[in-house]
C-alpha cells in the first residue's frame, strides 16, 4: 500500500543531508518513503509531507 | 568545454505560481533550457494535454528519477527515441468513450510527432486510488494495491517497452478544489496522486513514466489561463507521449558508462524561493552547487533557503534566472555583473 504521511521532525543542528533525512523518515514511518519533502518550518521543527510504500 | 546542466524543479501539488496548472512553466523552461546545454525537468512543468512545446534540450525526466539522480544513486542516459507502451487503467479501459478518445490521441501522436508507440496494456482491475490532503495544504494520493499497478507495467516492459506513459481515472475531486485550482487559486487537487503514480513504477522498475489523467470532458467555462491547456481537448495524452518519447533513460550510477550524466555534471538548481524543500534542492545545497531560488510563490509551501539554511542566489524572476544560468555557464561572477562593486580587501570571506 502507498500512503500518505505528514510529520514534524526536529530541524537537525547540523545542516538538512537530504539521504540522511530519508533514513530517519523510513525508520520513523517504518516503510520506504517513496516521495517526501519538508513543507514548511517553524520553531526549530520540519513539516515533512509525502507518501510511504508499507 | 563540457556542456553546461542545469536541474529545473517545479514540485507538484503545492500551487506554484508559475508551473503549478497545466504546463504553465513551458516558457519559463525554455527560457533557462536556452541559457544551457541540457536543462532537465520533471514532466509537470512542461506537461499540458494536448501541447507539448519543451525545447529540445529539455531533459524529460520523471520527479522520483530527479531525486535518485540528485542523490547520487542514479545517472542519466539520453537517448534518439524510446519504444512507449500505454498501460491503462482498468476503470478506463473498460470505458468504450474513454478508449476512443484515447486510441485517436495516440494515434495522432503517432501520426505528426512519429512517436513510437507499441501499443496498451490494461491493468487486471481498476487502481483503486484515493485524493488526500496534506496538513500544508499540498495535494496528495494513496493507493491501496500497488502491486495491480506494477503487474501491467512490469509485463509492458517485458514486452519492449522503454518507457510507459499511464494512463489513470481520478478520484471525484471535491467541487470547492475543483473550482480553487480552475480560477488559479489552488493546487491542483489530483497533482500529488499523479506523481505518486509514476514515481511507484520509476521506483520499481527504473523506466522513463509520466502520468496522463482520464476524465470525462466537462465545459467548465473560461478558466485561469494556466489551467486552460487542459480544456483545449478531449484528452491529456499527447503532451506525456511526446515528452516520454525521448525521455533519457534511468541507470544505476555504478553502471553508468561515458555519455550518461551523474550529479556530479550539473551545474546549477532552479526552484520556487518558497519551495526548497524537495530532495534535488537539499542534495544541490549538501553538494555546494549553486541553487538559484526564484521568488515565484507557491500556495501550500513556506520553505524558503534562508528558513532551512540553504545558502542561495535569490532572483526575482525566471527571467533573472536565466541570466545567472548564463552568467554560470560564461564564468562570470554574479558580485561583478551588479552595482556597487565591492573594494577590493585583505579580508578573504570565510567559508
Amino acid at each position: 500500500m502507498v500512503q500518505t504521511f505528514a510529520l514534524w521532525i526536529p530541524a537537525p543542528s547540523e545542516g538538512i543531508r537530504a539521504s540522511e533525512l530519508e533514513i530517519s523518515l523510513a525508520e520513523a514511518l517504518q516503510g520506504r518513503p517513496l516521495r517526501w519533502a519538508i513543507l514548511e518550518a517553524r520553531e526549530g521543527r520540519l513539516l515533512v509531507e509525502g507518501a510511504v510504500i508499507r | 568545454m563540457r556542456p553546461f546542466i542545469a536541474l529545473q524543479i517545479v514540485p507538484t501539488g503545492i500551487g506554484c505560481e508559475v508551473g503549478g496548472f497545466a504546463g504553465d512553466a513551458t516558457p519559463a523552461t525554455n527560457l533557462l533550457a536556452s541559457a544551457c546545454d541540457w536543462l532537465l525537468t520533471h514532466p509537470n512543468a512542461v506537461n499540458a494535454a494536448v501541447m507539448y512545446r519543451a525545447r529540445p534540450n529539455v531533459g524529460y525526466v520523471e520527479g522520483h528519477a530527479l531525486d535518485r539522480f540528485a542523490l547520487g544513486h542514479w545517472a542519466l542516459r539520453p537517448v534518439r527515441s524510446n519504444r512507449i507502451t500505454m498501460v491503462i487503467d482498468r476503470a478506463v479501459a473498460d470505458d468504450p468513450q474513454a478508449m476512443i478518445r484515447l486510441t485517436n490521441a495516440a494515434n495522432a501522436t503517432r501520426t505528426v510527432a512519429g512517436t513510437d508507440l507499441i501499443g496498451w496494456l490494461p491493468t487486471a482491475e481498476p487502481l483503486g486510488l484515493k485524493l488526500t490532503d496534506g496538513t500544508s495544504g499540498a495535494t496528495h494520493g494513496e493507493i491501496s494495491n500497488p502491486e495491480i499497478l506494477l503487474d501491467a507495467a512490469r509485463e509492458a516492459v517485458r514486452r519492449g517497452a522503454e518507457a510507459i506513459a499511464l494512463v489513470a481515472r481520478m478520484p471525484e475531486v471535491p467541487a470547492d478544489q475543483a473550482e480553487a485550482y480552475s480560477r488559479g487559486l489552488g493546487p491542483d487537487p489530483i497533482g500529488g496522486l499523479e506523481a505518486i503514480l509514476s514515481h511507484l513504477v520509476v521506483d520499481a522498475l527504473m523506466v522513463p513514466c509520466a502520468h496522463a489523467p482520464y476524465e470525462p470532458f466537462e465545459e467548465e467555462g473560461i478558466v485561469d489561463p494556466r489551467v486552460a491547456a487542459e480544456t483545449a481537448g478531449l484528452t491529456f495524452l499527447p503532451c506525456i507521449l511526446e515528452g516520454l518519447a525521448r525521455a533519457p533513460r534511468y541507470v544505476n550510477v555504478a553502471e553508468a558508462r561515458p555519455g550518461d550524466v551523474t550529479i556530479a555534471e550539473v551545474d546549477a538548481v532552479v526552484a520556487p524561493w518558497d519551495a526548497c524543500g524537495g530532495i534535488p534542492m537539499l542534495a544541490a545545497a549538501e553538494r555546494g552547487l549553486p541553487l538559484i531560488a526564484v521568488k515565484s510563490g507557491a500556495s501550500a509551501c513556506r520553505v524558503s533557503p534562508p528558513e532551512l539554511g540553504l545558502e542561495a542566489i535569490e532572483a526575482s524572476s525566471y527571467l533573472e534566472a536565466a541570466g545567472i544560468l548564463m552568467a554560470l555557464k560564461e564564468g562570470l561572477s554574479l558580485s561583478m555583473l551588479r552595482r556597487p562593486v565591492a573594494p577590493l580587501s585583505d579580508a578573504l570571506p570565510s567559508r
